[in-house]
């Protein structure tokens, strides 16, 4: 438990102090009036982790009352630089100049001391509840309090007691990580008298993060339980780190009050020089606070802000060549706890490197209100020349007036870049010296067809796909030859029937051969004309035609099925007659007269074929 | 015989024709970095010649830089069933099927099994399958035609005959791996659900460029099949791209 203490406190160091830590103190001004208070900032800074605490002198002539401490670290490549800022609320005892000696730390340089001056100031009407009050603040006299008891948080029937501690919170339920303000005051009667250091012990806050809110602490008079009342009022920032109910715990403040010794003189004068101090302890109730978790609709990207955000984004330069550096500076203002905000993602950018960004936070406390401003700082490196996108950097939170998420995004940031030197998109990549080789940067899909060219015969065998019907073609060829065949098959299992239906085609090609000899050989051709008609006749009928005589052939062909006419019988007697004719004729055959005779028999032989049927 | 095949094929050939004279402006917006105008002007051309393999490609180019991955993705599968052994084609295609958390080879297939398997395109073994059936055809019908030349054609046409049943197997394997019935998820996360219509619960959301085989369709609803991890349902019509 952190404990704050309303008068001097000497504070215990919490180990050796790093090299490099200095102290610095400052007032807000030099001159205060009596009823005034000054603002004492002790800065420790250094490039330790963790620093030590200062360590406050004895001031006599002041009361001092701690009002929190505010802290920033930054990391830097392993580098730790961090400090904390320790105010103090300084009230004046009594006029004159004074000196606020050196404040040192363990390991620290000390600072210097401080000149600071007491003036005297008009008494003020005090108000309830109000600002600090002429003498509020000072330790008012008797009576004397009760020792050790907790006092009420709410004044008893018919009798409020002379002091007690109050406390509350601003609202009684809050989400996580929204800002919840806790007021504790202690309320002491007009004539009690205090002495010595009251020390005020903080609530128990588990569950929460604690900011102190300056300054602290603020008097005033007011009225509670129908009596006049001094108080001294502290105010803190709670952040819930956790859902649920949460409780406070009760606030004490150990107090010495001034017990009058028994006075002769009845004056009371002795009152003030020989008083007994007395010991004593008041606490508050403790606090419970219903703690929710963040509404639905939660973005993904939710970072846990509860307040009110905006962010900008700016780079040092936007001409740069690759492999130099750009610092980009990264600044998110608002309110709540601004701390809290985590370090961004770098964006995966092929194009651009990013480094470990560097951290700041300024927080600001007025109005009771946690404010700040975080700034992270990153270096930026262009690998390659062109123009380079640095896209918005987005933050989800939660915004608690409007009742909704928001998101406060920075503008894109476009950078020209400019070829760098040979070699400084490799150094960007920060990587050791190594061989010459590609460095690849980023993937994307090939370019245009340049010259689109498609091989003929993939074409070819594409369109001859896509016939269609035409490709029935070769299977109507293959039926077609199927068939022939067949049919050829069929011929030749019927010898008589292949020779009646071939014995014209003989008897024809016989005639052509006759017809093809010379006038010189017109007794061969008559012969060949006359072996055409019997050949065809004994085709016809199936016989030999060595033995073949007219009489037999009229007869045969008569006895067919389907007999020839009269006319064609007699055609084929008159030129059978002919054939024997010139078969013995004497001095042979002229040519003209075998032409004719072939004639005759080829119109002998058609008009039979023509007629007959087997 | 040779003759008239090679006669067949030179009529079915078609004449490549000249570049059509905006392609050098679709071109320009696309290297102007006007990738949605580039990717209009190419899409006219490419439906004037939708057998175009690299109007195709073009297309998918322009597509993927304006920031549609499922058209860009519609596209080159289109180049691909086209132009199966371009380089450039199947590097564009396995590219954007990555961004869509798709691999182009299919996982536990042995990649060279895989580009010797495509490396023909559906129509070239078509081609091929009708080439050795007329072959195989016309030499059996000049078997039977000639009785004399049987023995020596018979073997040729048993050859051409068994080419024929090869490159056929072959095609019906390229078009159940690949069948024609596919299709692209142009839509960012798409419902798939359950039945045809928003009263059916949602079963999936598919990321856009996701590749899906179309087995249905009732209404405005397509019930289709994811390639990849084999779950089926239903989804808009208007989310998904038909490749054919």
């Amino acid at each position: 438990m952190r404990r704050l203490r309303l008068a001097l406190v000497a504070l215990a160091l919490a180990g050796p102090a790093a090299a490099a830590v200095s102290v610095t103190a400052a007032l807000d001004r030099a001159r205060v009036a009596l009823d005034d208070s000054l603002v004492l900032s002790i800065t420790i800074a250094g490039d330790a982790t963790f620093l030590p605490e200062p360590k406050l002198p004895p001031i006599e002539s002041f009361s001092i009352y701690s009002s929190g401490k505010s802290s920033s670290i930054s990391i830097v490549n392993g580098r730790v630089t961090s400090s904390i800022v320790y105010t103090y609320v300084v009230t004046p005892r009594g006029l004159g100049k004074f000196t606020i000696p050196a404040i040192s730390a363990d390991g620290a340089t000390p600072s210097l001391p401080i000149l600071v001056e007491v003036v005297k100031t008009a008494p003020k009407t005090p108000d309830d509840p109000g600002p600090a009050a002429p003498g509020a603040a000072g330790p008012p006299g008797t009576p004397a309090p009760r020792a050790e008891a907790p006092a009420p948080a709410r004044p008893p029937d018919g009798a409020a007691p002379a002091m007690l501690v109050l406390a509350s919170l601003d609202k009684a339920r809050a989400i996580v990580n929204e800002q919840v303000t806790l007021t504790v005051r202690f309320l002491y009667s007009d004539g009690l008298r205090l002495v010595g250091d009251s020390q005020y012990e903080a609530p128990a806050m588990t569950g929460f993060l604690a900011e102190d809110l300056p300054p602290a602490p603020r008097n005033g008079l007011m009225t509670y339980g129908g009596r006049q009342y001094a108080y001294s009022e502290i105010k803190t920032a709670l952040f819930a780190i956790q859902p649920g109910k949460l409780t406070i715990g009760p606030a004490t403040v150990h107090v010495q009050v001034a017990q009058p010794i028994s006075d002769p003189f009845g004056s009371g004068f002795l009152d003030s020089f020989f008083a007994t101090a007395r010991r004593g302890v008041v606490r508050s109730e403790p606090l419970t606070l219903q703690v929710d978790p963040p509404p639905p609709g939660k973005p993904a990207d939710f970072m846990g802000l509860v307040g009110q955000l905006t962010a900008r984004a700016s780079a040092d330069r936007t001409d740069v060549k690759a492999g130099d550096a750009v610092t980009l500076t990264l600044e998110l203002v608002g309110t709540g706890n601004v701390k809290s905000i985590p370090e961004p993602a770098a964006p995966n950018l092929p194009a651009l490197r990013f480094f470990e960004p560097e951290s700041s936070v300024a927080v600001e406390k007025s109005n009771d209100l946690v404010r700040g401003r975080k700034t992270f700082r990153t270096v930026v490196v262009p690998r390659v020349s062109g123009v380079a996108v640095v896209p918005p950097y987005e933050f989800s939170y939660y915004d608690p007036v409007r009742r909704r998420y928001a998101r406060a995004a920075t503008a894109p940031l476009t950078l020209r870049v400019a070829p760098g030197p040979v070699g400084a998109a490799a150094a960007a990549r920060g990587s050791a010296p190594a061989a010459p080789g590609v460095t690849p940067i980023a993937e994307d899909i090939r370019y245009l067809k340049t010259a689109p060219e498609r091989a003929p015969l993939s074409a070819s065998l594409s369109a001859f796909a896509d016939l269609g019907p035409w490709h029935a073609l070769p299977f109507a060829a293959l039926a077609c030859a199927a068939l022939l065949d067949w049919r050829r098959r069929a011929a030749d299992s019927d010898p008589r029937g292949r020779r009646f239906r071939e014995a014209r085609r003989r008897a024809e090609e016989r005639l052509k051969a006759a017809a093809e000899l010379p006038d010189s050989e017109a007794p061969r051709a008559a012969a060949l004309a006359a072996e055409a008609l019997a050949a065809f006749v004994a085709d016809k009928l199936d016989v030999p035609p060595a033995g073949l005589t007219l009489k037999t052939a009229v007869e045969g062909l008569r006895a067919l099925r389907r007999a020839p006419s009269d006319a064609a019988l007699e055609a084929l007697r008159a030129a059978w007659e002919e054939a024997d004719l010139r078969r013995f004729a004497p001095g042979g055959v002229a040519g003209a007269e075998a032409r004719r005779f072939a004639d005759q028999t080829r119109d002998a032989i058609r008009a039979l074929d023509q007629e007959i049927a087997r | 015989m040779t003759a008239l095949l090679a006669a067949l094929l030179a009529l079915a050939a078609p004449a490549r024709a000249a570049a059509p004279p905006d392609l050098a402006a679709a071109r320009g917006l696309y290297d102007a970095g006007r990738y949605d105008e580039a990717a209009a002007a190419f899409e006219s051309l490419a439906a004037a010649a939708p057998r175009d393999a690299a109007l195709q490609y073009d297309l998918g180019a322009a597509l993927f830089k304006a920031g549609r991955l499922g058209r860009a993705t519609a596209s080159f599968e289109r180049a691909f069933a086209l132009d199966p052994r371009d380089s450039d084609v199947r590097e564009n295609l396995a590219f954007a099927l990555r961004r869509a958390g798709e691999d182009l080879v299919p996982p536990g297939t042995p990649p060279a099994l895989f580009w010797l398997f495509t490396a023909l395109s559906e129509r070239e073994l078509a081609g091929l399958h009708w080439l050795c059936a007329w072959a195989a055809l016309l030499l059996a019908a000049a078997a039977f035609a000639a009785p004399r030349r049987r023995e020596a054609l018979a073997p040729w046409a048993a050859g051409a005959a068994a080419v024929w049943l090869f490159f056929g197997l072959w095609w019906l394997g390229l078009r159940s791996v690949l069948p024609p019935s596919r299709g692209v998820v142009v839509a960012a996360k798409a419902e798939l659900r359950h039945g045809p219509g928003e009263t059916f619960g949602v079963a999936f959301i598919v990321p856009e460029g996701r590749r899906v085989r179309v087995l249905g369709a009732s209404g405005a609803w397509l019930e289709i099949g994811l390639l990849k991890e084999g779950a089926r349902g239903w989804i808009a019509a208007s989310s998904v791209e038909r490749l054919f």
